[in-house]
């Protein structure tokens, strides 16, 4: 969770920087033994997480951020951090692993470059195949899936030549 | 006069209206090329093909850093897929949205370290992530054997909305996949309260079932639960979501079960038989939700440990 004042929660807490590996994961471990081991609840804080684009793809950053201050965010690339040399990055917080290629992470430079392009063409194939699926189209089928079926309704038809009252059971969805 | 038959008729229509979205973006490679996220990857692109050209000095202090920590290479690398396919996924969604191909583009990258975190859940542990820990549940998914290719299509099919799309369907966008994800959407702290339930929900159901055992209830092990004793319940929200009611609420229950876990004096032995208990449960459930939880819960943690 990313909680601005932590004064108010009474249970356990870490504080993490979000942009070192590490951290996050020395922390976090930490966070979950004490909850698994004695059942209590925690929190874990993470800061200096970076919102690098716009909330969406509507969002208008420039009604409330500065120019300078949306080049900043898109350039903070904590993924570098633990990738790339420091002469190499972008902006990206200290103490950070630096370089997963000097620990042998895919085998080094050129392998984490070749996964990066294998994975982008994954992710583009993927999505040429995702487009021409098929898309909830009518309301019947939007329901069907948010819902379960209706109980039918029993209604009362009235014989108007005085032959007695039938009972038809009906489902809602041939109203 | 040549009748098309049917079906034929219907695969024909079908293929007239399929989308070719690699000549779409070649199309409009330009106006592409000016989305924030596009220019950001060619950079980081760039980047690490001037690191593979020239390989990087060593850094002594990092590195032992990384071995004190006690993560290992492959936890590392797993690390390095999470965010990189965070990373490419999030560009996509926002290049298929600008060709009017995708519905969903929330998840604004700057997250992608934070699959690290997910190194230290178990499989069965029942999380409800928010829209900026999709690296997290990719690498949750990744430590389950799932493929790239596999984990990439759903979140595609997600951001399409397409209806095999395995979170919700075709309806939204959301994290999950497993069956210890529990979906949370656009929603702002809703998720926290029905998490911290399900933390309680761990223990009581385990007490319930040894309780079973211990009177002797025929085929009380073979009552299915969910989650083993050992699980937590993690649960996930932005900074904004901090000051929202669903949130103070879930800690304020969070920390009073705690509280109260803490001051319970050990009682005599609950009522063995299930049904009993959940008498019980229902009864107080008529005077206040808030203290038939605690009360409950602590009863049991004294018993059972």
């Amino acid at each position: 969770m990313t909680v601005g004042p932590t004064s108010r929660v009474a249970m356990k807490r870490w504080i993490v920087d979000g942009s070192d590996v590490i951290d996050l994961y020395s922390k976090s471990r930490e966070a979950t033994e004490y909850c698994r081991r004695l059942g209590r609840p925690a929190v874990l804080v993470i800061r200096g997480l970076v919102r690098r684009f716009g909330h969406a793809a509507t969002d208008r950053q420039a009604a409330y951020l500065t120019a300078e201050q949306i080049a900043t965010a898109a350039s903070t690339n904590h993924l570098a951090g633990f990738l790339l040399p420091p002469s190499q990055t972008m902006t990206y917080a200290a103490d950070t692993i630096e370089l997963a290629s000097s620990v042998g992470v895919f085998g080094g430079s050129r392998g984490i470059l070749d996964r990066f392009c294998q994975l982008k063409d994954e992710v583009e194939n993927a999505f040429n195949l995702a487009v021409n699926e098929e898309k909830i189209s009518s309301r019947h089928a939007l329901c069907q899936g948010n819902a379960p079926p209706l109980a039918p309704v029993a209604t009362a038809t009235n014989n108007y030549q005085g032959l007695g009252t039938s009972l038809f059971f009906r489902s809602r969805d041939e109203l | 006069m040549f009748r098309v038959h049917k079906s034929l008729r219907s695969i024909l229509l079908w293929r007239r209206n399929l989308v070719n979205l690699p000549s779409l973006r070649e199309a409009n490679k330009l106006d592409i090329s000016q989305i924030s996220e596009v220019k950001q990857r060619e950079i980081f692109l760039k980047s690490l093909e001037n690191a593979a050209a020239s390989p990087p000095s060593l850094n002594n202090t990092s590195i032992q850093r990384f071995h004190n920590s006690g993560m290992t290479t492959s936890q590392l690398q797993q690390v390095v897929d999470a965010g990189m396919m965070t990373f490419l996924l999030h560009v996509e969604s926002r290049i298929a949205s600008s060709l009017g191909q995708g519905f969903y583009t929330i998840g604004p990258c700057g997250e992608e370290s934070l699959s690290a975190i997910g190194l230290n859940f178990k499989e069965s542990d029942a999380s409800a992530l928010h829209y900026r820990h999709v690296s997290l549940s990719i690498l949750r998914q990744l430590r389950q054997g799932r493929t790239t290719a596999e984990i990439i299509l759903d979140r595609a099919r997600g951001f399409t909305c397409s209806t095999l799309d395995p979170v919700t369907g075709g309806k939204h966008c959301a994290i999950g996949g497993t069956p210890y994800d529990y979906i949370v959407t656009s929603t702002l702290a809703s998720q926290a309260c029905p998490a911290v339930g399900r933390a309680l929900s761990i223990p009581l159901a385990n007490a319930l079932r040894n309780a079973t055992e211990q009177k002797g209830g025929s085929g009380a092990s073979s009552i299915p639960i969910k989650f083993p004793k050992d699980s937590i319940s993690i649960v996930s929200v932005g900074e904004g979501s901090t000051n929202n009611a669903h949130f103070l609420s879930a800690l304020n229950l969070a920390e009073y079960s705690a509280y109260m876990k803490r001051k319970v004096r050990p009682l005599p032995s609950p009522p063995v038989s299930p049904f009993h208990l959940l008498s019980a449960c229902a009864l107080s459930a008529q005077s206040s939700s808030l203290f038939l939880t605690t009360e409950f819960v602590s009863r049991f943690s004294t018993t059972v440990g």
